[in-house]
């Protein structure tokens, strides 16, 4: 791995021109096909911000025709041109809006976004490794993305509209174009987005895996990586063997739709063109194939977040994060289960009920390591000293929405509650909260929480509260009210309430519902402020600006080539010691020797000898064991 | 530095919210001319009961929309107002180096008060929109499990949430920051966290157990899937229609392949079928000639350009154009080629039906002949039904709220749902006191443009008399043919009618004009 550095090349880079092995940074090298994983990671956290703006946009717009249906709105005809004739949204392009939407904020924010920006930044730094394994392939990995999310945006300048059967996009729905405008070349385009987007984060997930596994620093054995480091692992094991499914299923559609296969089609008229030629096939099978993805993909979107969450909060409750290996276990849980859960969201899909009732029991599993999860963190915060920092509220808020949307979890997996539940408004509402709201404040706890690492500057703390008060709000009014819309058996995807006079009565709480989420979405502009103003003009952030224990904090404030600009720094205990007993300081870094008490500016006097093994509780219980074993598992204990 | 960059934040916001106030405040001055009822509705229309959304002008809904926009940037206007005061704080805490606000407690409180109040609204809700939930308020047998299994989950999902809830914000506050305290290290008690992994592994199985019951009863095992009367409800975009099976009680035979302008559901009738044949025979030679003559097309064409352009047909000149680009690169020939290829595909299909006399005769068994299509489904009260289910096209799902009843209608597959209505369409009229009340059967799949409005009218009858009255007013689409006698009048095409319905349905609800 190369070193070279920053300092190196200032020193007496600029008179030699070639025959050395470190080359002159130019701004191209630097800034746009970098292969630095900090610079890669801010990469992913733009693009992930710039879509994410336009899917909270696309909601607004689509929330102001369900507030107020038919009525004319400037905004739709100056933004959506003949989409939006006289200011009324047109009811296919509804349909693409709600597509696009959740495309856009599943994949491209929330998977990308969050994951990809956070596993970038901080894999090789809590671990103590100089960058990602293949530095080559991580910025492929961003690069396919980019690409991938050009792709997705240009949909919208195709004739016909983009893609618009939903995010899931079923077929027939999707595989034939003369059944709505969406599934002519919006659709297309929507597929070869999709696979551009697999292939950026299978090469993210493969190198995320290796460095993980190779590269952590002397003393960094699993048992003491921090469960960021542990969410992103298993995570990006989850796209590693969900996403191909995903793959498969996509070209099968690319096959269906261009190639007259029939893996998806059979027994169909369609009006205007007659009986088609396709029998045999199965719309089932791909929801099959969508869902081993699809709910595997809801985990890859959420348990990033819930790592952040567990550093934020265990870094500002200043207290060791309550039961690591609990923790641990529990995302391995969650990982091994959510391959087998899918069947539930095809409780009524003419799949086999008795199949139904094997999804049910398996789902219904899955909440128990969720709700040791959330013990956890309340455990965390019990006797904590809490710092309310703008990332700590964002934690906090996760949990909170967490719980909320993880209980109608419960009521969904339930296959005979979900006869009533399916494809309403209480969907809407669970996975908004469950997986979007939850989610996006993990993404912006991480943001707040590494901002000064990303960026070697502060952010603005009363922005941030603002921000946070108005947007954790808003989440809640927006999606509470929607559990209750749904029971009453209100679809989704539905353009206007006017189908029976019965909806009537939701249409106060539509407007309600609509105020609620342009608040939340003026309240982004907080944030968008401080983010980007404060690249340029925020203080100076210092070296350890939360008192933490990770590594990350132990490289220097201005980026270089290779993180530690001496030997890498050796670890000598768990990221989680905090409020040692018997300690002055509140906070244990990972890479202070034992005797060496306190000193925590001093990275060079690091001994390299062999780290004393610590156990600060007499127990030595069976998590160790379990570690043992598991990293004999892999054969790759380092420590 | 942190100081003039809130400044400017501010300052742009304020201006960017003072215009917008201006170019919204004109409709609020007129507010005072509306009656006070109204203006309730239009501001705080959450809790005003007799809320009536339809029957407002629309003059003043547009009005309410733009009062709802000063809202929004009255609310703007409030929180930017808050941001200034906030900083003005911090400001004056460092020019007198005193401790005016403590943001750490302002938070904390914060998150006490939200706390408070979110459970307020919360508990709110339930009480102003539970009722409108329908729960406890089905009208089918396996509702009463259903809404049980519900209340057991919602229980029990209730005290999690308010426990946990309550913990989370609690514990926030109470252990905020304090100069005077240390953090207690303690990492974890492996009896604690057995403790509570055992206590929802096992609340979770009481839960999937019953659960468990209630599906397998709806489903698999459901005790009137065998004497259930029988309806086939069909669906395509956008619309749905029910197939009763008559006096024999046996459907008809129906094929894709059969479908047709005049035999919409594809059923095995042999005159619909054999005239339908001979029109796919001819639309065969009809594209094998327009395949072979694509030269003399071109040629037509050519001459169609001209024409439009000494008349200045502009649109003409352009689509003509379009048209021989397609021809040039070979997709008016792919067009017409797959097309033919689905018809002599359709025609072979049929012909393995006709060569196979098992089959044959199978299919075409007269079953068919009094199968009755209807734009309305009519059911008995406290008789078990069966809908089974088919698509022509894409996935619908059929979906029947009040009945607690869905399933999806997949095109190539049989689905089906028993149930046992037992509220008939009078009884939830009275309930609901409200004259127009009915039950709908809705689409609840994304089907298309107009799937927000594909919907079939579901009516319970009280009493057998009533239903056989309705059922004998019921022709048959296709009465067997006595020979010679004229073909009936044309009853039987509803599915091209409420395509036709639906369409025309959007373009009203669009305000468009073409
Ligand atoms: C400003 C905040 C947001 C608002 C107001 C909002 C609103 C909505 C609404 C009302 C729908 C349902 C529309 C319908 O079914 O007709 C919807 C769909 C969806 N939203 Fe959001 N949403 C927001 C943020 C998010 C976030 C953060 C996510 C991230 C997971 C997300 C993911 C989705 C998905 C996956 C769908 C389903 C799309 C489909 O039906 O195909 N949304 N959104
Ligand atoms: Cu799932
Ligand atoms: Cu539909």
């Amino acid at each position: 791995m190369s070193t070279t550095s920053h300092l190196e090349t200032e020193t007496h880079g600029h008179d030699d021109h070639h025959g050395h092995e470190h080359h002159k940074e130019t701004f191209i090298s630097k800034y746009v096909f970098s292969m630095d994983h900090k610079m890669i990671s801010r990469q992913f956290l733009i693009t992930g911000i710039i879509m994410g703006c336009i899917g909270v946009f696309m909601s607004i717009l689509f929330r102001l025709q369900l507030a107020w249906p038919s009525e004319s709105f400037g905004i739709i005809e100056t933004f959506l041109g003949k989409w939006g004739k006289d200011g009324i949204l047109d009811p296919n392009f509804y349909l693409a809006l709600v597509t696009i939407h959740g495309t856009i904020m599943v994949f491209y924010v929330l998977t990308a976004g969050l994951s990809g920006t956070f596993s970038n930044l901080l894999i090789p730094l809590q671990i103590g490794a100089r960058d990602m394994a293949s530095p080559f392939m991580n910025m492929l990995s961003y690069w396919f993305f980019f690409l991938s999310s050009i792709v997705l945006i240009s949909s919208f300048f195709v004739e016909t509209g983009p893609a618009s059967a939903g995010w899931t996009v079923y077929p027939p729905l999707s595989a034939l174009e003369k059944a709505m405008p969406g599934s002519g070349l919006g659709m297309t385009l929507w597929l070869v987005a999709i696979i551009l987007f697999i292939v950026s984060s299978l090469l993210g997930g493969i190198n995320y895996i290796s460095t993980v596994l190779n590269m952590r620093t002397k003393g960094m054995s699993m048992d003491r990586m921090p469960l960021t480091i542990w969410s992103f692992f298993f995570t990006a094991v989850l796209g590693l063997l969900s996403f191909p499914v995903l793959l498969g299923a996509g070209l099968f559609l690319i096959f269906d739709r261009s190639f007259g296969t029939s893996f998806y089609l059979s027994d169909i008229y369609l009006n205007g063109i007659g009986a088609l030629d396709n029998v045999g096939g199965s719309p089932v099978l791909y929801q099959h194939l969508f869902w081993f993805l699809g709910h595997p993909e809801v985990y890859i979107i959420l348990m990033p977040a819930l790592g952040i969450t567990s550093e934020v909060i265990a870094n500002n409750a200043r207290k060791p994060i309550f039961g690591y290996t609990a923790m641990v276990i529990s995302l391995l849980g969650i990982s091994f289960l959510s391959f087998i859960v899918w069947g539930h969201h095809m409780f009524i899909t003419g799949m086999n009920p008795f199949l139904g009732t094997v999804f049910m029991f398996v789902t219904l599993i899955i909440a128990v390591p969720s709700a040791v999860k959330t013990f956890n963190y309340l455990a965390t915060l019990w006797k904590g000293n809490i710092r309310f920092t703008p990332a700590m509220l964002f934690a906090i808020g996760l949990v909170s929405l967490f719980i909320t949307g993880g209980l109608t979890g419960i009521y969904l997996g339930n296959a005979a509650l979900d006869i009533q539940l399916h494809d309403t408004y209480f969907v809407v509402a669970h996975f908004h909260l469950v997986m979007g709201s939850a989610s996006i404040f993990g993404m912006f706890a991480g943001i707040y929480h590494w901002y000064p690492k990303m960026f070697g500057k502060m952010m603005n703390n009363t922005l941030g509260y603002f921000h946070f008060w108005l947007t954790f709000i808003s989440a809640y009014v927006v999606f509470f009210p929607m559990h209750f819309m749904g029971l009453a058996g209100v679809p989704r995807r539905y353009y206007e309430f006017t189908l029976v006079p019965e909806f009537g009565i939701w249409m106060d709480v539509n407007v309600v519902i609509t105020i609620a989420a342009i608040v939340g979405g003026l309240a982004q502009v907080f944030f968008l402020y401080n983010f980007f103003v404060n690249i340029f003009k925020g203080e100076k952030a210092t070296q350890n600006p939360w008192q933490s224990n990770s590594l990350e904090w132990t490289t220097p404030v201005e980026h270089i080539h290779g993180n530690w600009p001496g030997p890498l720094p050796v670890v000598y205990r768990g990221p989680y010691e905090y409020s040692v007993p018997g300690r002055e300081l509140d906070y244990y870094p990972q890479n202070i020797p034992s005797d060496g008490e306190d000193d925590i500016h001093h990275t060079e006097t690091v001994k390299v000898d062999e780290p004393t093994i610590e156990t600060p509780t007499t127990e030595v219980d069976s998590s160790k064991v379990l570690f043992a074993s598991f990293a004999k598992l892999f054969g790759l204990n380092r420590a | 530095m942190k100081q003039t960059q809130m400044k400017t934040f501010i300052k742009t916001g304020l201006m960017v919210l003072f215009f917008g106030f201006v170019y919204v405040a004109e409709p609020i001055l007129e507010l005072k001319t509306l009656n006070t009822e109204l203006q309730e509705a239009a501001l705080f229309g959450v809790g005003s009961d007799e809320f009536e959304p339809f029957k407002e002008a629309t003059g003043a809904e547009s009005l309410k929309s733009k009062i709802q926009w000063a809202l929004y940037i009255a609310a703007g206007l409030l929180i930017l107002v808050l941001a200034y005061v906030f900083d003005v704080a911090s400001y004056a805490q460092k020019l007198t180096g005193r401790k005016i606000a403590d943001a750490n407690k302002i938070n904390a409180w914060m998150l006490l008060i939200f706390l408070g109040v979110g459970m307020y609204f919360a508990a709110w809700e339930f009480v102003v929109h539970g009722p409108e939930t329908k729960v406890y308020n089905s009208s089918s047998e396996h509702g009463v499990d259903y809404d049980n299994m519900f209340m057991i989950t919602l229980i029990f999902t209730a005290i999690v949430f308010v426990a946990t809830q309550v913990l989370l914000f609690v514990y926030s506050f109470m252990y905020k920051k304090s100069e005077t305290r240390k953090a207690t290290y303690y990492s974890h008690n492996n009896k604690l966290e057995v403790f509570w992994t055992i206590i929802p592994a096992i609340v979770l199985t009481i839960l999937v157990l019953r659960g468990y019951a209630v599906w397998k009863n709806i489903t698999y095992e459901n005790p009137n899937s065998k004497n259930a009367q029988e309806i086939e409800v069909f669906a395509y975009q956008f619309g749905w229609t029910a197939r009763y099976p008559g006096a024999d009680n046996k459907f008809g035979a129906h094929s894709f392949n059969y479908i047709s302008g005049t035999n919409s559901l594809g059923l095995a009738v042999e005159s619909e079928v054999e005239t339908f044949k001979e029109e796919l025979k001819k639309d065969t030679s009809d594209y094998i000639a327009k395949i072979n003559s694509i030269d003399t097309y071109l040629s037509e064409l050519n001459a169609k350009v001209k024409d439009f352009k000494k008349l200045a047909n502009f649109k003409g000149v352009e689509d003509t154009e379009k048209e021989i680009a397609r021809v040039l690169n070979g997709e008016y020939k792919m067009d017409l080629e797959l097309m033919l290829r689905r018809r002599t595909k359709q025609l072979e299909r049929m012909a393995l039906v006709e060569m196979n006399k098992e089959e044959y005769k199978a299919t075409f068994n007269g079953s068919v002949h009094d199968d009755m299509i209807t734009k309305e489904i009519v059911v008995l009260k406290n008789k078990p039904v069966k809908l089974k289910f088919r698509s022509r096209d894409i996935i619908h799902s059929a979906f029947l709220p009040d009945f607690r009843v869905q399933m999806n209608c997949v095109p190539g597959m049989n689905t089906e749902f028993t149930f046992v209505p037992t509220k008939s369409t009078d009884e939830i009229r009275k309930e609901k006191n409200n004259e127009e009340y009915n039950y709908y059967l809705y689409c609840n799949k994304i089907c298309g443009q107009a799937h927000f409005n594909m919907k079939i009218k579901f009516v319970v009858v009280e009493t057998e008399t009533e239903y056989k009255t309705w059922i004998a007013a019921q022709k048959p689409a296709y009465p067997m043919q006595l020979p010679g006698s004229e073909k009936e009048e044309e009853i039987n095409s509803p599915v091209e009618n409420q395509v036709e319905e639906s369409v025309v349905i959007i373009q009203s609800n669009n305000k468009k004009s073409i």
